[in-house]
Order: structure tokens, then C-alpha cells, then sequence
């Protein structure tokens, strides 16, 4: 078992106190320090994180799922898909810290071929993929079912836009 | 691209996903298949092949059902979808057969993020597993 560090971006506008949440050694309001969770991953991974991540509605289960993935053997895709590396996971959870709100759905988890992940969400009246794959900047895809429009891009320069969409995912 | 015009445009290609691929869609409360399905594969010399399929005409001329392709692969799903949907999308569909199945084929053609989604969008379940 072993603890990996993440630097997750601080996120303001939350503290422990209001997450329900307690991390030994910090005071409420201090989101500078980090908690340690473990996954469920086969490996048993420890996940060291912000302490407001933690206790966020998508990241433990998306940590979850993109780990297990990681134990994913070369040629998963019964040809010769590369492994995904601990290295690609980690960079995915960092850049979806940095777009997703505390309450946000968590997606599903997919490989993808060129040995990176895809986050997705199917409900809401929307359909959105985030695509991570290794050299190449984050890619989002959203489709508005109930306005019948599409758009894609990289992720950094429509994350505001995916944004305003966010709120809805929990909307049945 | 390479596309063999002498696969009909009505032909049913058919498409193992693995498990790993299956997702929850809450907007129509149903399993569908990600759009990271729809992709080229790596040959192991590195060098980018088609999407994997099988042409189930080929089966049926064998007297063989579509689900015979998923021996020793019980774990995965079943897709079809016509070669005419994935003409659409400027796709090109070539035979490929292999030792372990004759009725193997290949999608051909450039699949980025965008070409994936829309292949996705219209197949049919054969095996939800």
C-alpha cells in the first residue's frame, strides 16, 4: 500500500466544516492541508488530496474507477492497446479538480485506446465526454439533448462553458 | 480510404466491446456503449490498424451465429451496425481475415474524438452482458 501524492489546486469557497469532514491536525477552514482516503482499487491505493476533494460528491468514486484501470493489463483491448500509466491517471483527476464543483455527479470511467481516459456523463438531458490522453490536452465534448446543439473543444479554454452545463447533471 | 465496394451497404458489422466500455445512460435508462468503443486498434509493430469487426453475412453464410465470435471473449458485448452508418461518417470497411475468424474486417479511416461520438450514435445490441 502506498500514498500518492496529488497537488490539487486549493479550493476556496468550501471548508472541512462544511464538508462534514474532519482531517486530524488541521483547524476548520484550513484547506491547505491534505486528507488520505484509500480506493478500492485492487492495488489499494492510498490517495492523498486536498481534504475538501475528498469529501466531494466525484472524486473518491472517480479515483476508484480510474485507478482500477491502471491494473488493466497491455493489450486490454484484446489487441495492443498500452497500459494506462499511474501518471495519466493522476494528471486526469488533477484537471478535473480544477473544473468540477464539490457536488458534481461523478462520471463513468472509460479506457480509451491510446492508453488514456475518458470521464463521461449520460443524464440530465446532456451527454458530455472529457477525454485525457497522454501528449495531448484534455478534450470535451458536450451534446444538449433538450436544445439539440453540440459543441467540442479542448478543455482548458471551454471550461467556463462546461461549466454552466454542470448544474444540470443531477436534474433527473 | 480503403473501402471494398463489393460489401453491401446493408451489411451488418459486428463489434465486440469489452465490459470496460459499457456505460449507464440515465437520459434513456439503458446501457450504451462509449464512444471510446469506436477506435482503430495498434498492431503490435506500432502501426495503426482499423476498428476491429466481423461481418455477420459472412457468418450466416457459415451457419454460424453472431454470438459464435464472442468465444473465449464471454465477458464482452455484442454491437451491429450497418456499413452504410459508418460510410457516413467517412469510414471504409475492408475485409481482414484472420486464422481464428474468417469473417474478420476492418473499419478504416481517421476516428478522432468527434468521428468516434458520431459512430456511437446508432448501433444495435446483439449481447448485453
Amino acid at each position: 500500500m502506498s500514498a500518492r501524492a496529488i497537488a490539487f489546486p486549493p479550493r476556496r469557497g468550501l471548508s472541512d466544516r462544511d464538508c462534514g469532514y474532519f482531517v486530524l491536525g488541521t483547524r476548520a477552514g484550513d484547506l491547505s492541508r491534505t486528507a488520505i482516503a484509500a480506493t478500492a482499487s485492487p492495488r489499494s491505493e492510498l490517495i492523498e488530496a486536498d481534504a475538501a476533494l475528498t469529501c466531494s460528491v466525484w472524486f473518491l468514486a472517480t479515483a476508484n474507477a480510474m485507478f482500477s484501470l491502471v491494473s488493466l493489463p497491455a493489450g486490454w483491448d484484446s489487441r495492443s492497446a498500452p497500459r494506462i500509466e499511474r501518471s495519466m491517471v493522476e494528471r486526469a483527476l488533477r484537471r478535473l479538480a480544477g473544473v468540477l464543483e464539490s457536488g458534481t455527479t461523478a462520471p463513468a470511467v472509460v479506457p480509451t485506446i491510446s492508453g488514456g481516459v475518458q470521464a463521461e456523463w449520460h443524464m440530465g438531458g446532456l451527454n458530455i465526454e472529457i477525454e485525457f490522453c497522454p501528449g495531448r490536452e484534455a478534450y470535451v465534448s458536450l451534446e444538449d439533448l433538450r436544445e439539440g446543439t453540440e459543441w467540442e473543444g479542448e478543455l482548458y479554454p471551454n471550461v467556463n462553458r462546461l461549466r454552466a452545463y454542470l448544474g444540470r447533471l443531477g436534474e433527473v | 480510404m480503403p473501402d471494398d465496394p463489393s460489401i453491401p451497404d446493408d451489411a451488418r458489422l459486428l463489434r465486440r466491446v469489452i465490459p470496460e466500455w459499457i456505460v449507464a445512460d440515465e437520459n434513456t435508462n439503458s446501457k450504451r456503449v462509449s464512444s471510446a468503443a469506436f477506435c482503430n486498434s495498434t498492431a503490435e509493430d506500432g502501426t495503426e490498424e482499423g476498428m476491429s469487426v466481423f461481418l455477420e453475412y459472412i457468418l450466416i453464410d457459415d451457419a454460424r451465429p453472431a454470438t459464435s465470435v464472442l468465444v473465449g471473449y464471454e465477458s464482452n458485448g455484442l454491437i451491429a451496425q450497418t456499413a452504410r452508418w459508418v460510410r457516413t461518417w467517412q469510414q471504409g470497411v475492408v475485409r481482414d481475415p484472420i486464422p481464428e475468424e474468417i469473417a474478420h474486417a476492418q473499419v478504416m479511416g481517421p476516428k478522432n474524438s468527434n468521428t468516434r461520438r458520431k459512430l456511437a450514435k446508432i448501433y444495435e445490441w446483439i449481447f448485453i452482458p
